[in-house]
């Protein structure tokens, strides 16, 4: 197989994959009831692996590939406006924490998971015009914390497995 | 190179617990600090459409613009709650009743809130 279509294959498996976790997530309860539509981000492992594998560009375009067919499938515009700033701001994050070389996959996956809730927070205080939605940010670290840990500590291993055959740059 | 991952870990964790630990004071203290609710004010889109003191018991239902699509909102034992609503996910229906300074129930669908304020007028935000 040529680069290139390694690439490819890679990047559209990863889409499917990042695509069935956030039907999972749909299926699981919600992390605070308060406030509908907030969720973890499990589809943050793929996001992350391709991040360490290929590249930013390469994260941005399987997140947005994936946010797309999430609304197209089981779509409703709020819920999607959510996602998206919830995966913009956390995508950058992470691609900045790993350029800073201060934390390891682990610790750019807690940045990662904590401020996609921090954005979709954020969203919600915009869209209900109400601040104290923000008061669910305190739960949301914890969670997003958690939660970031334990996909970080998931996607170093699928990264090391992995990077022997994918990654394109030593 | 192991020094730098060694390092690496290291920060992980201090990150990790930093994080817990400022998330759990901040719900320790705002469960010792929250304040029980005097009145609560019921949004859609934004703009206020009702004002209710907790104190005296009642139900109140908002319709979409469309007249068909509702929210019920009851008022109970100084508890407010949203029991029925026209909404696809239902997740109003689902939250449980508020009572303190600050906490919200939100129907994402039809953009509505209800939030509860303590006695002091006008909204104020807690910690
Ligand atoms: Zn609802």
């Amino acid at each position: 197989m040529s680069e290139k279509t390694k690439k490819l294959t890679f990047l559209a498996l990863s889409c499917t994959l990042a695509l069935m976790l956030s039907y999972i997530e749909s299926l699981l309860p919600p992390v605070v009831t308060s406030v509908p539509g907030i969720k973890m981000g499990l589809a943050n492992l793929v996001i992350i692996t391709v991040l360490y594998l290929y590249g930013l560009k390469e994260a941005a375009a399987v997140s947005l590939l994936r946010l797309v067919m999430t609304f197209l499938l089981f779509g409703n515009p709020l819920t999607a406006l959510y996602s998206l700033a919830g995966a913009v701001i956390s995508l950058l994050a992470m691609a900045l924490f790993k350029r800073l070389r201060l934390f390891s996959t682990v610790g750019v996956s807690v940045t990662g998971g904590v401020l996609h809730n921090l954005g979709q927070i954020l969203v919600a205080i915009v869209l209900f015009d109400s601040l104290s939605i923000g008061y669910y940010m305190l739960i949301l670290t914890l969670t997003g914390t958690l939660a970031g840990a334990l996909i970080g500590i998931t996607a170093s291993f699928l990264i090391k497995r992995l990077e022997n055959v994918y990654k394109h740059h030593s | 190179m192991t020094s730098r991952l060694h390092r690496a870990r290291r920060n992980d964790i201090l990150l990790i617990a930093s994080l817990v630990f400022l998330a759990l004071v901040g719900i320790l203290l705002s469960l010792f600090l929250r304040r029980d609710g005097a009145y609560c004010v019921i949004t859609k889109n934004g703009e206020e459409v009702g004002r209710f003191s907790l104190s005296a018991d009642r139900e109140i239902t908002y319709y979409e613009e469309d007249g068909v699509g509702f929210n019920t909102v009851r008022i109970e034992n100084g508890r407010v709650s949203v029991t029925a609503a026209s909404c696809p996910d239902k997740i109003c229906v689902r939250s449980r009743a508020i009572r303190y300074h600050g906490e919200t129930v939100v129907c994402l669908p039809h953009g509505l809130v209800v939030t509860v304020y303590g006695d002091e007028e006008g909204p104020d935000i807690i910690v």
